[in-house]
Parts: C-alpha cells; sequence; structure tokens
C-alpha cells in the first residue's frame, strides 16, 4: 500500500457515466433503444418517410392488397397504409411517453411526500390521490373533451391523471419501506436536511421497483388511446393513430386481416421496446447486478 | 484528573409504543431505557454491557438523539439537546455520531463507499472544492486501512469487516468529538475483532474522541474502556473503572455476566464463585417492580422485590444498584 499511486483520483467515473456503459453493453438494451430511436425520427421526419400524403383518399382504389404502389396496401377510403403508420407513430409516442412520463413524475413527487411526511402532508396528499383514484378514466377523458374539445392534448392529460395515483401509491409504498433503513437513518444522524435524504437517497433507492412499471404503462398507454379514441373522445378521425386503424381494421378482419395486422404489430414492437428497455435500464441502474451478464 | 463532562444524561427514559395483540387492540408500552444517569467526560472511552434486548442501542440512538426522549435531559458540550428542535441539532450533529450495529444496513446500497463516506463532509460544508473532497476521503480511507482505490465500488463488493471499516471512517469524516459504537465487532470473526478494537484504541489516541463502546460482550469491552456501565432491562445497575469491575463486581448480575467470560488461567478458573442465572431475562414491556434482576437473583428479598435501589458510590468510583451488594450481604 506503500507505493500506491497517490496522484489516482479516486472518485472519478459519475454515476450517470456507469449506469450508460452498463446499459449498452447489454444487446437487448440497444437493440430496443434503436428501435424506438428509429420510431421517434419516423415520428419526427414523417413528412419526408411517408410515400404518400396520410389523408388524401383514393376512392377508386380502396382496400386494395399490398403492391409496389403500396407496401402495405389501402385502407377502406383509400389511404396508403404504411403512411398511415408512419403518421400515426407521432401520436403513440406522445400518448406514450408525454401522458405516462406526467403521471409519473407527479405521482412519484406525491408519493414521496406522502411517505416521508406521513402526518398532515401525507394524510391530504393521499386523500387527494383516492379521489383521482375514484374517477374512471373515460369519465375524465369526458369532462376534459368537454372543456377543451377532444384530440391528442385531451388523452395526454386523461390517461397522465387517471395512472398518477397508481404511481403515488407505488412509490408510497416504496418510501415508506426505504425510510425505515439503517442507511437512511444514517443520513439522519449526520446532519442531513430533509431535501438531501428524500431526492438523493429515498429516491435512487425507489425508483427502480417504478421503472418496470413506467415502461410497461407506456404499453398500456397506447392501448387507451385506442379505447378513448373507439369511443370519439380521443384523436379525432382523420388524424391517424395505431389505436383507431386497428379498430377499424377490425370491421374487415376476415377480408383483409393486414388493415388490423399491420399498425398491431407496430404497437407490439414499440411497446416491447419500451419494456425491455425498461428491464434493461433497472439492471443497469443497480449496481449490485449491473455487471453481470 | 479535571476532565469536563462532554455528554450529561440525567434519568433518561426511552419508551415504544407498540401493539400487543393480533388485532393491535392492546397498547403495551416497552421500558427500553428507564431512568438512565450517566456523566461522560471527554476524551474517556465507556463501555456499554448488557444482555440482548436490554436497551443498549436504544440507549445509544436516544442519547444522539436520533429518537425523541420519553423523558429525563441529556447535554451535550453544554448545551440542553433533550427538546431542541432538529433544524438547529443539525448543527451539532457532526460532533456526535453514531456507528451502526450492522454494516450491512447501513451503508446506501447505490452509492459507492467513497461517497458514503464524503456524505458528511458535503453536509457540513468541510470541504471547499472536489480535489479537497478527494483527498479528504483518501485520508479517512487510510485511518481504518482500507486502499483509497475501493473508493469507487459499491458496498455489495466488500465484506462485514470492510464494511465496518467503511462505516467508521464515515463516522470520522466530520471530526466529531463523541463516537458511539453499537457492537462495532460483534459481526466480525475474533482475529478481526481484535484488529478492529485495536485501530479504534489508535484512531482514539490520535483523535483525542470521545467513545461510547456498546457490546453484549465483556471480554471485548474490557480492553477498550476506562469505565464500564452494565445495564440490565434498560437500567444501569453497575458502574465502575473497567480494571476494578472486572476484579471486584458487586453486582450479582455482573458477577454471573464474568462466570461466562473464560480466565485463561485454570487456577483462578477454579476459585471464583459461579453465580447461575435462574430464568430468562424479563420482557422491558411491563417490567418486573422492585429491582429488576430481583427474579433471577438468588439473594433477593423483600426490598428488591418492592422497591428499585439506586446507583450508590461504594468507594473508587465503583457505583452499584443493589441492597444486597449494599448491604454487604453477597458473598465475596
Ligand atoms: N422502535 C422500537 N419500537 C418498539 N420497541 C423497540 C424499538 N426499538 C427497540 N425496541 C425494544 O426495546 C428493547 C431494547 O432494544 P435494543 O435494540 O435497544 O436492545 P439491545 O440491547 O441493543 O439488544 P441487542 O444486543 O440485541 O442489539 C427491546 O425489547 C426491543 O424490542
Ligand atoms: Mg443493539
Amino acid at each position: 500500500m506503500a507505493n500506491r499511486n497517490k496522484k489516482q483520483p479516486i472518485l472519478h467515473i459519475s454515476e450517470s457515466r456507469r449506469v450508460f456503459k452498463a446499459l449498452f453493453k447489454r444487446k437487448i438494451a440497444v437493440i430496443s433503444a434503436a428501435v424506438i430511436l428509429l420510431t421517434i425520427i419516423c415520428a419526427v421526419f414523417a413528412k419526408w418517410v411517408a410515400p404518400y400524403d396520410p389523408y388524401t383518399m383514393d376512392l377508386t382504389n380502396i382496400k386494395a392488397v399490398p403492391s409496389w404502389e403500396h407496401l402495405l396496401g389501402t385502407d377502406a377510403l383509400g389511404r396508403d397504409v404504411l403512411s398511415r403508420i408512419i403518421y400515426g407513430s407521432q401520436s403513440a409516442l406522445v400518448v406514450a411517453i408525454v401522458s405516462v412520463l406526467i403521471a409519473a413524475i407527479s405521482g412519484i413527487i406525491l408519493g414521496l411526500l406522502a411517505g416521508y411526511f406521513t402526518k398532515v402532508v401525507g394524510v391530504i396528499i393521499m386523500r387527494f390521490v383516492d379521489t383521482l383514484q375514484s374517477i374512471p378514466m373515460t369519465v375524465l377523458a369526458l369532462a376534459i373533451a368537454g372543456l377543451s374539445g377532444g384530440g391528442l392534448v385531451n388523452i395526454v392529460i386523461a390517461i397522465g391523471v387517471s395512472l398518477t395515483s397508481l404511481y403515488a401509491r407505488v412509490m408510497r409504498g416504496q418510501v415508506l419501506k426505504v425510510k425505515q433503513s439503517d442507511y437512511i437513518l444514517a443520513e439522519k444522524m449526520h446532519g442531513a436536511g430533509n431535501f438531501r435524504i428524500m431526492f438523493l437517497h429515498i429516491l435512487p433507492n425507489c425508483i427502480p421497483v417504478l421503472i418496470v412499471t413506467i415502461t410497461m404503462q407506456m404499453g398500456s398507454a397506447i392501448l387507451m388511446e385506442a379505447g378513448l379514441s373507439f369511443l370519439g373522445i380521443g384523436i379525432t378521425p382523420p388524424t391517424p393513430s395505431w389505436g383507431s386503424m386497428v379498430q377499424d381494421g377490425a370491421a374487415v378482419l376476415t377480408t383483409r386481416p393486414l388493415l388490423t395486422i399491420a399498425p398491431g404489430i407496430a404497437i407490439f414492437i414499440l411497446v416491447y421496446a419500451f419494456n425491455t428497455f425498461g428491464d434493461a435500464l433497472r439492471d443497469a441502474l443497480d449496481p449490485r447486478i449491473r455487471n453481470r451478464k | 484528573m479535571d476532565q469536563q463532562i462532554i455528554m450529561k444524561i440525567d434519568d433518561l427514559r426511552m419508551y415504544f409504543n407498540t401493539n400487543g395483540g393480533v388485532f393491535g387492540n392492546k397498547r403495551k408500552i416497552v421500558h427500553a431505557v428507564d431512568d438512565v444517569s450517566l456523566s461522560i467526560m471527554e476524551g474517556e472511552t465507556i463501555g456499554i454491557v448488557g444482555e440482548s434486548g436490554c436497551g443498549k442501542t436504544t440507549f445509544g440512538r436516544a442519547i444522539l438523539r436520533l429518537y425523541k426522549p420519553t423523558g429525563g435531559s441529556i447535554e451535550f458540550m453544554g448545551q440542553n439537546i433533550t427538546d431542541m428542535p432538529e433544524r438547529k441539532l443539525r448543527q451539532l450533529r457532526s460532533k456526535m455520531v453514531y456507528v451502526f450495529q450492522d454494516p450491512y444496513e447501513s451503508l446506501d446500497p447505490r452509492k459507492t463507499v467513497g461517497s458514503t463516506v464524503g456524505e458528511p463532509l458535503i453536509i457540513n460544508h468541510l470541504v471547499r472544492n472536489k480535489k479537497e473532497y478527494e483527498k479528504r476521503i483518501a485520508e479517512l480511507f487510510e485511518i481504518v486501512n482500507l486502499d483509497p482505490s475501493m473508493a469507487n465500488r459499491y458496498p455489495h463488493e466488500f465484506s462485514g469487516g470492510q464494511r465496518q471499516r467503511v462505516a467508521i471512517a464515515r463516522s470520522l469524516a466530520s471530526d466529531p468529538k463523541l463516537i458511539v459504537f453499537d457492537e462495532a465487532v460483534s459481526a466480525l470473526d475474533v482475529s478481526l475483532q481484535a484488529r478492529i478494537v485495536n485501530l479504534l484504541a489508535d484512531i482514539k489516541e490520535r483523535l483525542k474522541i470521545t467513545y461510547i463502546f456498546i457490546s453484549h460482550d465483556l471480554s471485548v469491552v474490557k480492553h477498550i474502556s476506562d469505565r464500564i456501565a452494565v445495564f440490565y432491562l434498560g437500567r444501569v445497575v453497575e458502574l465502575s473503572e473497567a480494571d476494578e469491575l472486572y476484579k471486584n463486581p458487586l453486582h450479582p448480575y455482573t458477577k454471573a455476566l464474568l462466570t461466562a467470560v473464560p480466565i485463561p488461567d485454570p487456577f483462578l478458573e477454579d476459585k471464583r464463585d459461579v453465580i447461575f442465572m435462574d430464568g430468562e431475562i424479563p420482557s422491558p414491556i411491563n417490567p418486573p417492580k422492585g429491582c429488576p434482576f430481583h427474579p433471577r437473583c438468588p439473594f433477593a428479598t423483600d426490598i428488591c422485590r418492592t422497591d428499585a435501589p439506586q446507583l450508590v458510590d461504594m468507594g473508587h468510583q465503583h457505583l452499584v444498584a443493589c441492597y444486597a451488594s449494599q448491604e454487604g450481604r453477597l458473598p465475596k
């Protein structure tokens, strides 16, 4: 130990660098990240990626089978299915990412506060969460639609609000558990403030459990959007959405299965990519299993 | 020696409410620490011994105000901290620290051990920049004989003994005046115990810290302590200089504890009186009336069953709370 190099920096590698390194050592993480990235690129550059305008109807060429002109055929109104799927990724991504992030962030903060300050603050928050949970999502979506009209924003808020209570609950449970640990008491013993304890020590020890829920719900949010759109309180018709494409295709499932299967596969791939990425992220965040193969 | 008192504890009581019964309808009160008075001198090492469940951990945590005491008062460095609000208490926390009983539980599993050790430095604004921070962490690692290059690793990569040293390094980070070691070596094997105890004695020598050394094992406490307080069911039953306690135990409970400690000399081993305790340690829920030890004590008389004995100085600063001993009724 005497001839140890004293100049050697000891705390050089930052935590986020470690997580990234561990994350991208996993093939599955790289593949799912690539799929998500590709979807994002398609959504952003839909105008250039899509071969046709997704709104142009060609009533002379409806429900066409796949051909070189229309790779995935056309729908009941003669619109190009591939182009609609590419444009549909826009709302799918917004719904999946934005609504779930709204729910996760607000739910996590509410749960963190409720679990840490169990007395007055916690009771008030949990009453509020109970109230939120008691409103069915469709009713909420209807109410928001009544106030601000239908559309994407409506869906994002409705789904976001209705998922919040779940996160708040799960998070609160985690906080109550982690709060009891000696290492949290050690923080208090050394004089750390509430803010430091909550955000630097309790939060990192609670988040990983929630990551799987978050990515799973990104999948279910896309499906919820389909349901709301079907009820007419979601994305309004000409705007392409994967959910409503599946619904529309269902009418002609036996004769033209591709109209349902193609957007269905798009949903499946994106949902699957979110889930596997979430799994890999959770593992990479945990120092105990980070470097395991 | 005119030493200063660093911490003065008066009639400290720490009770816990628990829910008894399957349906939690019977509230019960655990008397974990009951009427403990103790003055801790600056620079001394005071050993706290007693069986499992006698309130050692609770005592150690209560005096550092990790709990809110049920009664009594605690004075630390001249300030009454008994009811001090947490915000004000935080200023003092760097001066009095606690090393947890379980080294597997007391380190954040998601933080490198280096940043765990450095935590008190940041909390108390003791370093100005990253370079100072890293230098200080390396120093602390060296004090506890750990290679500073291990600072980048996580707790799960360490053995129990190494973790305990990490915890000790963290406790030293803020230059404390008083450290409470809660079974600091009990989780370790015997050879490592000796090494850590020597290490702690060494650190104390250099840094002039006051130690409160909690252990259920009298032979461990013996080496490091100047004075020893024997706990029984949340109370101090005997308090004395360490050597005096071993040579001349006055409380029947201490005598019994000492007979459990092997003596290397077979001649002495034969000569000493063996006191056997009857029965189990009573529950701190509804502790017995009178002397807490009377149900197990072969010398108990009527007064022991009704009145709790107080600590009385029997000379040479040797205090005992036992009627039989105070009246000289114990066999020598
Ligand atoms: N938070 C708590 N709530 C209720 N009871 C408690 C609590 N903490 C401790 N106790 C009780 O107080 C008594 C003393 O416990 P404590 O942990 O202080 O004992 P100990 O002497 O440290 O034991 P050990 O040697 O096993 O660590 C025990 O009966 C225990 O069950
Ligand atoms: Mg204990």
